[in-house]
């Protein structure tokens, strides 16, 4: 018989690899590479995570912070794999993680330092991380009064909504990905 | 396992390789590209399979009979946990087989149009390549040598991919 076809390949087999694995074959040729980067393939490997053997979940820990995979059977937690944060994340005394979660969308977070109030959007697999720009100069996110939340609009592009909360007036600043506003 | 009675509808299938399978009706409806033929009522006698081979031909009749012989899920509510599981292990076992014939049966599958053979091959191919390097990959899956990236290109994607590879 003839050769799998691309999308079979592509759309069928890929879908179903790790991220990691994703990662590495983007190197395989021309036709995969384009394909791996592209929003169609990325959203449906984003679906796959869905399944519960796909699920993991991301401790932060004071001095720790680590991925474990969910075994759904025993209820567990697996044996996980520790992850460096790439960014500014410690207290003064470089002792502890100063990193709350604030929202996450496909395997992606949007996360604060909790002491220097920067917001940053996060991928833990692939350690790439961007800080997203402020819209005020000097006045940062406080987790008491402003909420944040992740969504992706109807042309597939990232968006994190910001709503701010300061002496009674509520502000809403959106930052999209495909624009880096 | 009993077969089932001889009054059931047979049907035939004949391989590329001219060897013919008859097969209970209801093995066959697991197919949903035969189904549709059997209700277009164009497969009186015999179904030619010019593009599939004796040897994937008789994998894929063995799973579709495993298959048809099982409890469907939307049957009834009251799902037998034991035939799931039965169903699992079967699958497992069918899948060890070497990779030239895995992506023969899913490619007659896609052919066939079997749902759950697909994805079970797909699953297969996935979980057996996902820890190889991208040189091996271009071995087992017979990538087309025009296609390779330049030098150049291939180490700007390992680069921007640097940690997907220790």
């Amino acid at each position: 018989m003839s050769e799998l076809s691309t999308e079979m390949i592509v759309f069928g087999i890929l879908t179903w690899v790790p991220p990691k694995a994703v990662g590495r074959f983007k190197s395989v040729c021309k036709t995969w590479n384009s394909f791996l980067s592209g929003n169609a393939f990325v959203r449906e490997h984003c679906s796959r995570s869905a399944i519960p053997s796909n699920q993991k979940v991301l401790f932060i820990e004071l001095q720790t912070s680590s991925i474990h995979p969910i075994n759904f059977e025993t209820h567990a937690y697996e044996p996980g794999t520790s992850i460096t944060i790439p960014f500014f994340h410690l207290s003064y005394d470089n002792r502890f993680n100063l990193v709350s979660v604030l929202s996450h969308l496909n395997g992606l977070l949007c996360v604060c330092n909790r002491v220097t109030s920067d917001l940053f959007l996060w991928n833990p697999v692939t350690t790439s991380f961007k800080r997203l720009p402020h819209p005020y100069s000097n006045d940062f996110y406080k987790g008491t009064l402003d909420a944040v939340g992740m969504y992706t609009d109807t042309h597939d592009d990232l968006k994190v909504m910001y709503i701010r909360r300061r002496d009674a007036t509520l502000a809403v600043n959106v930052y999209s990905r495909s624009d880096k506003s | 396992m009993s077969t089932s009675s001889s009054s059931s509808k047979k049907i035939v299938l004949k391989s590329a390789d001219n060897e013919t399978f008859e097969i209970d009706e209801i093995v066959a409806l697991e197919s949903q590209a035969i189904k549709n033929m059997i209700e277009d009522e164009c497969a009186d006698n015999v179904i030619p399979l010019g593009n599939i081979d004796s040897k994937t031909l008789s994998k894929i009749i063995e799973y579709c009979k495993k298959h048809a012989e099982s409890p469907k899920k939307d049957d009834n509510a009251d799902i037998d946990e034991k035939a799931v599981e039965d169903l699992k292990s079967f699958d497992a076992e069918f899948a060890k087989v070497d990779m030239p014939l895995i992506q023969d049966i899913l490619m007659a599958a896609n052919f066939l149009n079997i749902d759950n053979l697909i994805g079970l091959m797909c699953r297969t191919i996935a979980d057996r390549i996902k820890g190889k390097t991208p040189e091996e990959i271009r071995k087992i899956l017979n990538i087309n040598k025009n296609d390779l990236l330049s030098p150049e290109q291939e180490a700007k994607a390992r680069e921007e991919n640097s940690w997907a590879f220790d």
